[in-house]
């Protein structure tokens, strides 16, 4: 893009509107400091960038805060601030706005409403601004490594391979979707099967590699069945399993666990044990009437009337004889204590147990889970009467346990309760409560041996259908099973085998990017590192510090440092060089980055790029920008006087568009569209006089001097004189400086013509002034300025 | 003669299966020109 006008109102140094054309390969834009200049910069780097450089690189950021930094102080509307530039952009006009807002900011192109500039199609990273602010110029050169190396990638053209590494990896992600993520885990949980199954090794490296050729060869060889397809395979696999099911189910029904009779016999008989001591017990704690209250008030009572002899009176209440038979009562009573103790131990072994037998009891009869298998497989294999038969019998285990539980506990209950009221409570007492649970006992021992029973006659029929003869095949079931998942995965998806294939090659693609980028950004660095050495050594032609190269970092994050040599000694530049090295070196990095490489930009603009230069530098700047102004539009902006001279000398063929900004106040900068010095001064010498007061032609006489001197200066540049001879000629005297002009080219008759608007009674004195301040005098010597300037400048 | 982009550049060192995955990217940096040869390619024939 290439800019043809620019608008301005309320931002930073604008407070009025203020429109420039810039319609010119050269902009030439002169103002002392302060002048408002560099916010013309800054409304360009905040209308394309969003920012501005010296907000950007300023180390007290937190001071830019709200965007109010960016908003005229003495602003007051109507309206928003705003930047506006219209230009040229792919051969088409276009015009760019950008409104600044209490908060946020909204952005225009061609006056319609865009979220950003995105659409432009420029260069919008900030490395690639095509402006040079003044703030810029030393943070090129002195700025962290690892950013260097972020900016070199993208500037080298690296971006569109890291977008490519960005889109494979968003690829990768989305065509690795659920419903693949789910076949791939199939796919591994059948390598897993078959690594683990002996007999079907042959197909590991196949399914590996996903060889599905190689895979229905192998599997044709497992099998014996000769198949072109893995859906051919299955009708055959399904045949093969059946078999063997049914001979699985021959090897269930022969071992079926039937549970352990005896060890139901020790629990029970142990309960009975126990329950037949209960009874004892009970007599024992009660025996000879003794009643555990009254013992326990006696020995209550014994503890309180431990008292030999009454403290008051002295009398024997409670006599030795009295304790004495006491104390044989008690000791008497300890062995009912004992047998209390043991009874409810029992008691509790009791309750124990019988709480147990609901967890345990399935152990002491045929296997329930293996029932239920067998059940299943008949099921599977269309014997429905003989799994019902099956699942009967397991409904009745489980009744029998859990009614066996159910009457042990009650009958237990019973029991205790009948214990209770006979010995220790005295009351009405249930006697066939003992008997019954005996019966429970036994009844439990009973349903076991007819349940047993049922299996066997069950077993009988079973095996009029099922053969119960051979071996377990559990390995070979699993291998039929396994191919059969095989064949069934393959046989429906396909696909899969493609996308893993695809995505493999994905990976390769970017195993090469990567090797790629490394080696591809190290040669484009070096590359990019001459360019900057040219560029250096054109600014600094024989100096002894010459900028050498970049060197690459490696690590987790790349760095990017530059070299230096002086004296056959390496240097770093961000630590040793001058101010005046900085600035070429940073000129030096700015012309190859963001001119030469910047190729959607087709204008550049330099803020004050000369700030520590001396004469030989400048020179060797313009001459760069004369080159880049064969491509690009050139806007450049100075506070220095001889800087502006020469620019406008040395560009004078290109017919410049040159400004000055002469001050700026609380409405603006003032600025005026002038074509060099001389004309400038012609304008404010014609005002002076048109005036007509003597102080005004005072003014004027003086101004006429100095257009005598700027139009012998403006020559001599365009002559291609250096700035330093031209400087030590004007500062001489224009005697000298005439003397310079002639010799340069003016005319003899148009020396004479400078010279008589002079006073030179004294033709020695350096310091010839205007012979006559009359309006008549003053307005023909304007004309004759002007009309010099016209023959040999204009 | 127009100087390779580093893209360009990148591909040219590709074996020819995998250039057949990017090729058309190569001219049209679209992620949706990638994903649909990936679909392409991955389409039942």
């Amino acid at each position: 893009m290439r800019f043809t006008n620019i608008i301005i109102r309320g931002f930073r140094g604008f407070n009025e509107e203020q429109s420039l054309s810039l319609d010119r390969d050269v902009v030439i834009i002169y103002g002392l400091n302060g002048s408002g200049k560099s916010s013309l910069t800054e409304g360009l780097e905040w209308l394309f960038f969003g920012g501005i450089s010296r907000q950007r690189l300023s180390r007290c950021r937190s001071d830019y805060q709200y965007e109010e930094y960016l908003r005229n102080l003495f602003y007051i509307g109507p309206g928003n601030p705003f930047v506006e530039v219209k230009g040229i952009l792919k051969g088409k006009p276009i015009t760019v706005k950008k409104e600044l807002l209490k908060k946020g900011q909204v952005c225009y192109i061609d006056g319609i409403t865009v979220p950003d500039f995105g659409r432009l199609g420029l260069n919008l990273a900030n490395y690639f601004r095509p402006m040079l602010a003044q703030t810029e110029i030393k943070v090129l050169v002195d700025s962290e490594q690892k950013d260097r190396w972020e900016q070199l990638s993208s500037i080298l053209g690296q971006d569109e391979l890291t977008i490519l590494r960005e889109d494979l990896i968003k690829l990768k992600r989305e065509k690795r979707d659920l419903e693949y993520k789910k076949q791939e885990g199939r796919y591994q949980s059948l390598l897993d099967d078959i690594e683990r199954m002996p007999a079907l090794a042959p197909l590991i490296s196949p399914l590996s590699e996903l060889k599905t050729d190689a895979l229905v060869t192998e599997i044709g060889q497992i099998t014996g069945v000769v198949s072109r397809s893995f859906q051919e395979f299955i009708p055959e696999i399904q045949t093969k399993q059946k078999s063997l099911l049914n001979t699985e189910l021959g090897h269930r029904i022969a071992e079926l666990n039937l549970g352990d009779g005896d060890k139901l016999l020790e629990f029970l008989g142990k309960l009975e044990n126990g329950i037949g001591k209960l009874e004892t017990l009970s007599v024992v704690a009660t025996r000879d009437g003794y009643d555990l209250n009254h013992l326990d008030f006696l020995t209550k009572g014994m503890s309180i009337a431990a008292v030999p002899v009454c403290p008051f009176c002295g009398e024997h209440t409670f006599t030795d004889e009295k304790s004495k038979t006491i104390n044989e009562i008690l000791k008497a009573g300890e062995k009912a204590q004992d047998a209390i103790t043991e009874l409810k131990t029992l008691k509790n072994d009791i309750d124990i147990s019988i709480a147990n037998f609901y967890g345990s009891g399935k152990d002491y009869f045929p296997e329930r889970r293996d029932l239920k298998i067998i059940a299943q497989k008949l099921l599977d294999i269309g014997e429905l009467e003989l799994a019902r038969r099956i699942q009967n019998l397991d409904n009745t285990i489980a009744e029998i346990i859990e009614g066996s539980y159910n009457n042990l506990s009650k009958g237990k209950s019973d029991y205790f309760d009948y214990l209770d009221n006979k010995y220790f409570h005295n009351k009405p007492a249930d006697d066939g409560s003992l008997r019954r649970l005996k019966g429970f006992i036994a009844g439990i021992i009973t349903a076991r041996h007819e349940v047993l029973v049922d299996w066997e006659d069950l077993k009988g029929d079973l095996t009029k259908t099922i053969s119960v003869a051979g071996s377990a095949p559990e390995e070979q079931i699993k291998m039929w099973v396994i191919l059969e998942k095989l064949c069934t995965f393959f046989a429906s998806t396909y696909n899969f085998v493609k996308i893993t294939k695809l995505l493999e090659r994905l990976d390769a693609i970017q195993e090469n990017l990567k090797a790629f980028e490394k080696r591809e950004l190290e040669r484009l660095l070096n590359k990019h590192a001459a360019e900057i050495k040219a560029y250096y050594e054109m600014l600094n032609p024989g100096d002894k510090i010459q900028f050498t190269g970049i060197a690459v970092k490696e690590g987790e994050r790349r760095q990017a440092a530059l070299k230096a040599e002086a004296f056959g000694k390496i240097m770093n530049p961000v630590t040793t060089f001058s101010e005046a090295h900085s600035n070429s070196l940073a000129l030096s990095i700015y012309f190859p980055q963001r001119v030469d490489r910047n190729y959607t930009w087709e204008t550049i603009i330099l803020d004050d790029p000369v700030q520590s230069m001396d004469e030989n530098h400048t020179q060797a700047l313009i001459e760069i920008v004369a080159k880049v102004s064969e491509n690009k539009q050139v806007i450049i902006l100075t506070h220095s006087k001889s800087f502006y001279r020469r620019l406008i000398a040395r560009f004078r063929y290109l017919k410049p568009l040159v400004y000055s900004f002469f001050y700026n106040d609380d409405s603006g900068p003032k600025i005026s569209l002038t074509e060099g010095e001389t004309p400038s001064l012609i304008t404010k010498i014609r005002e002076e006089v048109a005036k007509g007061d003597p102080l005004s032609l005072e003014t004027a006489s003086t101004l006429l001097r100095k257009s005598i001197e700027s139009v012998c200066v403006e020559f001599l540049l365009d002559k291609g004189y250096s700035f330093k001879t031209v400087d030590n000629k004007k500062n001489a005297g224009l005697k000298d400086l005439l003397g310079e002009a002639e010799k340069g080219g003016f005319s003899p008759s148009d020396i004479g013509r400078l010279r008589s608007l002079l006073d030179i009674t004294n033709p020695d004195s350096h310091a010839w002034s205007i012979a006559d301040t009359t309006v008549g005098f003053l307005r023909s010597g304007m004309n004759t300025v002007n009309s010099i300037y016209d023959v040999y400048l204009k | 003669m127009e100087e390779k982009t580093p893209l360009e550049s990148f591909y040219e060192t590709l074996e020819d299966d995998l250039k057949e995955i990017i090729g058309d990217y190569i001219n049209n940096h679209e992620y949706g020109v990638l994903s649909s040869k990936f679909d392409a390619l991955t389409r039942d024939k």
